[in-house]
């Protein structure tokens, strides 16, 4: 017998997807570790499935910075447009849930996950 | 995966986080929340940061507040499972051999059998916690052994047979990140990075460890380690250091000698490398020159 996955369950089924396309290693187990994590901690808050994510996928120091981007691009609606190739002015257009925009300068350096998520990083940074 | 929302009286993050303080270990909330996973889920906790920021007593104190033995394991390049999981006391077989005759023994019963950390912690695991320490220092034969380790909590023992865990022991794996760990191995863990403590944070850790340190004697010397790990550094100190050099200057202090002078004469229990007191020696005077606590 099939059983359907709640509703509220989807988006977290689908974050550790965005995370893979990101290049981030994530494997069923740990979705399955991390939808069960957002469970015993409440969630009280969007900061508990945060930090769920944090320990339930492993994710590296060094690319926390990137997860948080993705984090909230996903989980609070704010999404990046990737820098197009030959773009003269090389920036970012961050759009808010509110339906603002602001512009986000990219760096010069590509980094190896790719130019999304280099763009999802720039706007954590920018969001701070 | 068995899931037990409650262990020892733990039902949240905040819980551990309130038990570790009567531990004496003074963990943030993404610690907190991090172990309390690990231990409701019943997976290892993987601990990784820089050396001294607190990886094994944070494992000590997870053991104090479950009222459990740790049980260490400290790894070395070139560990292997003899190490690791059990060894035959071969000289004590051998004289059962000569003292039953022409009898039959069997020299390879419990008697016989030297059990090490990943053993015992098997055979007990309601009673201990297993500290797998370092584990980056080991080779990569060893972490592969370690994760079917893991995933199974079983040993196989070719004379005797398999054991297996009759629960999954509490696990707790530090690294230094001297080298990366398989991914694989990641995987099967909660993970967390711990970082150098807030400043603030590290001055109630000095407070909470040191009782005759002053508050305003706690601050002036997080401050001072903070300008220290800034250096480049063979080894930063770390908040076992920032403890160590809190209490030193106190108790010279306390024998007259004058702040900051104190401070810089207990030196040697905060740097404890000479190329990093060479390197520092010229500018140190004006570094902690502010520091009269």
């Amino acid at each position: 017998m099939t059983q359907t996955l709640p509703a509220a369950a989807r988006p977290l089924v689908r974050f550790p997807a965005i995370l893979r396309d990101h290049g981030f290693v994530v494997s069923p187990d740990q979705t399955i570790g991390f939808v069960q994590a957002v469970g015993l901690l409440g969630p009280r808050g969007i900061g508990d499935i945060h930090a769920a994510g944090l320990a339930m996928l492993a994710i590296p120091h060094e690319r926390q910075d990137e997860y948080d981007a993705l984090f909230r691009a996903f989980f609070l609606g704010q999404s990046v447009q990737a820098p197009a190739l030959g773009d003269e002015e090389d920036e970012l257009q961050a759009h808010e849930p509110d339906g603002g925009q602001s512009q986000v300068e990219a760096d010069e350096d590509q980094r190896e996950a790719g130019a999304e998520a280099t763009g999802a990083e720039r706007l954590s940074h920018a969001a701070r | 995966m068995t899931v037990r929302p409650s262990i020892s009286g733990i039902s949240s993050p905040t819980d551990l986080q309130r038990a570790l303080v009567g531990a004496q270990y003074l963990a943030d909330d993404g610690l907190a929340t991090a172990a309390y996973l690990a231990l409701a889920l019943g997976k290892p906790l993987l601990l990784e940061g820089a050396p001294g920021v607190g990886k094994t007593e944070a494992a000590k104190a997870i053991a104090a507040v479950l009222t459990r033995s740790v049980i260490r394991l400290q790894c070395f390049e070139g560990i292997d499972a003899a190490s690791a999981i059990y060894e035959w006391n071969y000289t004590r077989q051998m004289l059962a051999i000569r003292q039953a005759g022409e009898a039959y023994v069997n020299i390879y019963s419990d008697d016989f059998l030297l059990e090490r950390p990943l053993l015992s912690a098997l055979r007990a695991p309601a009673d201990n916690l297993l500290l797998i320490d370092e584990i980056d220092r080991s080779d990569h034969e060893f972490e592969a052994f370690l994760l079917e380790f893991l995933s199974d909590f079983s040993i196989s023992i070719p004379e005797t047979g398999t054991i297996r865990a009759t629960r999954a022991p509490v696990v707790v794996l530090t690294s230094n990140r001297t080298r990366d760990l398989h991914e694989a191995l990641r995987r099967r863990c909660v993970y967390h990075w711990i970082d150098y403590p807030s400043p603030e944070l590290e001055a109630q850790i000095v407070m909470a460890r040191a009782s005759s340190v002053a508050r305003s004697t706690a601050d002036a010397v997080v401050a001072a380690v903070g300008r220290l790990r800034q250096e480049p550094l063979a080894k930063p100190p770390g908040v076992a250091e920032t403890i160590e050099w809190a209490e030193a200057a106190t108790l010279l202090n306390a024998q007259g000698s004058p702040w900051p002078t104190a401070f810089l004469r207990a030196i040697g229990v905060a740097l404890k490398d000479h190329d990093d007191l060479a390197y520092l020696e010229p500018q140190l005077a004006a570094m902690l020159a502010g520091e009269a606590a």
